[in-house]
């Protein structure tokens, strides 16, 4: 990282510096949500596969459930583009 | 619409002389719902089946092993087969195929049992063509024990070690598969030493297979036949495949008309039956109701005797009433996501007609591109001509949907393959020159208020929006909960489970807008008032659980805010892959340009999958997490109606 002494700091400087948290912080909440999501769906999409594995008709059903906690990586998505863009 | 299709219980009774012509008036009706009857009396038990029924099952079972065999595939067909036709000949045919596939089956089976000896001889054999004896000279001796076989070890070690034991032996050694292979004919006294000796280096003895002759020669012999066999199989199967195109049609369509006589044989073991009379307890539509009496009084004359029982009366749980959709063929598509999920029970609201609306709308805002849009709708268009499967076919319909949908919002957006269409942007603009009529054009076009999804005045509106319509579409759920509620278990029920939610957010609401400034200050206190009546009324009407329940508006709500986010996520994509190939790789020249076109293919390619499978699941998923909990129970039995839908055969 660049080392900034604030004292000696240009305005462009300071603002640049400030893009670049703000681009970690949106990129942290995309990537940690997207790994609580990864971590729900895993244990969820086995489960689907080994009923769909007896009943194949419950592709439909396994699917839904699957996808229940992408509502998380959705949430950090939607904070990155606050954090982005407001 | 909205409302399953209303049916009507009906009993059917009449003298058993009578039974097999009822059947065959209420097959031909296919309209009717038979319940099965089960719990027998002394009174009344299962009636029996028709004397052909078990014969017919049997020729069944022969025909299907007969198709599974040719591996005959159920198949779309305009070709229509006359069922008197194929009954005169069918037993000549079913015995002639018979024998074809037996005669077939017998040489298979004889080839497959001789493959496989030669493969054990041809493995047998391997190692000892390695040896220059006849496969004779391993075996039959009196005096003499034989040792054939892989060892482990070294071979000089090994050879000094057998000379202990004995000098007047012979040691042949040679080298197979990268294994040291023995084969050591000694004198029977010293078999014993001989054997302690080889164990110590892992011995594991061949097997001698019973054939005489030189091995290699034998080996390349079985290894010609094994080729011919390999040829004689093909062409079986080509034989197979030569009596499957032939016999294809035969086989569907008499498996049709063998499933449709069982169908009716065995019709009697669902009806009650005394000593002289049957009862047949079934579900009639109503619109069917008039038709079907009028039918069994023609044709038996009162003899046998049709009634109706009233639902409302009887009380009947809904959940024992089949259910059969009743919406226009425009809706019917989304059926198919309702049977996903459950299919309604027969007193509550059949939100077919709803999701028919918001599914497309959803999805819509997601993807909004132009360009993705008419690939969609290409795609759907020629999949609904293609495909001629009846499960597949409604997917197709629902693809056209949310195409249209796409493509409006697309136009509200502006984007065609995350590229800018028109406005400020417009990527039209920019390749022909603004100043250009056609550029002016493109550029200048503000006849409909372009939303800049990637702007940033207009993704808070966008975020806003989307979570407004999850508003409405919640508390759409909760008015249709508080009618299913209201029918099931009363109005008081009803506004305690269900009204109680909107009244909490009404006072949410107040709370909210006085913060802002929109209303007087007062509308906090309000507001607040509100809001506890609200929860009151929900811990009355669920109980403590109502209070854990509580957050769920909120999550729910912001729930919504994914038709932006998700739509969001596909243009940046887009953007992503045009940005690399205009920004960076164009501007290079030569060999880049190829190779952005092909990342601009094969990246726009990507997103529309993603663009089908992303929006798809997120539109379905609120429907069925966010709506369907607000009032769906589902559950509901399918209407089967007793009859047949012919495919591949018709009655004169």
């Amino acid at each position: 990282m660049v080392d900034i002494n604030l004292a000696e700091a240009s305005v462009e400087q300071i603002l640049a510096n400030q893009r670049g948290l703000i681009a970690i912080g949106a990129g942290l909440a995309v990537g940690l949500s997207g790994i609580a999501s990864a971590l729900a769906e895993k244990d969820i999409g086995a489960a689907a596969v080994g009923a769909m594995a007896e009943r194949e008709e419950l592709f439909g059903k396994g699917l839904i459930m699957t996808v229940i906690p992408e509502t998380i990586v959705i949430f950090g998505l939607v904070v990155a583009i606050l954090l982005l863009f407001l | 619409m909205l409302k399953a299709k209303k049916v009507s219980r009906a009993l059917l009774v009449g003298h058993n002389n009578l039974l097999d012509q009822v059947v065959e008036t209420l097959h031909g009706l296919n309209s009717v719902h038979i319940e099965d009857f089960t719990e027998e009396t002394d009174f009344l038990s299962i009636g029996k089946p028709a004397v052909v029924a078990s014969e017919v099952s049997n020729k069944l079972i022969k025909l299907r092993s007969l198709s599974n065999f040719l591996g005959i595939k159920p198949k779309y067909t305009d070709n229509l087969l006359d069922e008197e036709s194929l009954l005169d000949d069918f037993d000549s045919r079913l015995d002639e195929l018979d024998s074809a596939v037996s005669v077939l089956l017998d040489k298979r089976n004889v080839l497959d049992i001789e493959g496989k000896n030669i493969e054990t001889y041809i493995k047998d054999l391997q190692p000892l063509s390695m040896f220059p004896l006849n496969v004779e000279m391993y075996r039959d001796y009196s005096s003499i024990s034989v040792h054939a076989g892989y060892i482990q070890g070294d071979r000089t070690e090994i050879e000094t070690e057998v000379k202990k034991v004995t000098t007047s032996c012979d040691l042949n050694i040679a080298m197979h598969n990268k294994a040291l292979l023995i084969a050591l004919f000694v004198s029977v006294e010293h078999t014993d030493a001989v054997v302690e000796v080889l164990d110590k280096y892992n011995f594991s003895e061949l097997h001698i297979p019973e054939l005489t002759g030189d091995p290699g020669k034998l080996l390349a012999g079985f290894n010609n036949r094994k080729k011919d066999i390999q040829a004689e199989l093909e062409s079986l199967t080509n034989e197979i495949t030569s009596l499957q195109s032939s016999y294809s049609d035969f086989v569907l369509a008499s498996d049709e008309i063998l499933s449709i006589v069982t169908q009716k044989a065995e019709a009697p073991l669902r009806f009650a039956t005394t000593d002289n009379t049957f009862i047949i307890d079934c579900w009639v539509p109503d619109d069917q109701m008039e038709n079907t009496e009028k039918l069994i009084e023609e044709r038996f004359n009162h003899s046998v005797y049709f009634t109706k029982l009233d639902i409302e009366k009887e009380d009947i749980k809904a959940e024992t009433i089949p259910v059969e959709y009743d919406n226009p063929g425009s809706v019917k598509p989304l059926e198919t996501i309702m049977n996903l999920y459950s299919r309604p029970n027969y007193k509550e609201i059949d939100p077919s007609a709803i999701i028919f609306i918001t599914f497309p709308l959803f999805y819509g805002i997601m993807l909004g591109d132009i360009g993705y849009g008419l690939v969609l709708l290409t795609l759907g268009l020629i999949g609904k001509a293609k495909i001629k499967s009846e499960g597949l076919k409604p997917l197709a319909t629902l693809l056209i949907y949310c195409s249209i949908s796409t493509l409006i919002f697309g136009i509200l957006f502006a984007e065609i393959f995350g590229f800018h269409l028109f406005g400020h942007h417009s990527i039209v603009a920019e390749l022909i020159g603004e100043h250009s009529a056609m550029g002016e054009m493109f550029y200048n076009f503000h006849a409909l208020p372009i939303l800049e999804r990637l702007g940033k005045e207009d993704i808070p509106i966008l975020l806003l929006a989307s979570a407004l319509i999850g508003t409405l579409h919640l508390n759409l759920g909760f008015l249709l909960g508080f009618r299913n509620e209201a029918i099931s278990h009363g109005v008081v029920k009803a506004v305690l489970t269900k009204l109680s939610w909107i009244i909490l957010q009404l006072g949410i609401a107040l709370i909210i807008l006085s913060a802002l400034e929109y209303i007087p200050v007062i509308g906090n206190t309000i507001g607040a008032v509100v809001a506890v009546l609200g929860v009151v009324m929900l811990i009355a009407g669920e109980g403590g659980a109502g209070i854990l329940e509580l957050p769920s508006i909120l999550s729910n709500t912001l729930s919504y805010t994914r038709l932006t986010a998700v739509g969001l996520s596909s243009v940046g994509i887009a953007f992503a892959v045009n940005e690399i190939v205009t920004g960076m790789l164009f501007p290079q020249g030569g060999l880049f340009i190829i190779l952005g076109i092909l990342v601009l293919i094969v990246g726009h390619t990507v997103n529309t999958v993603l663009g089908v499978v992303a929006p798809g699941l997120h539109a379905l998923r609120l429907q069925y997490v966010e709506f369907f909990t607000k009032f769906y129970e589902g559950g509901g039995r399918k209407f089967n109606p007793f009859g047949y839908t012919r495919k591949y055969t018709e009655e004169k």
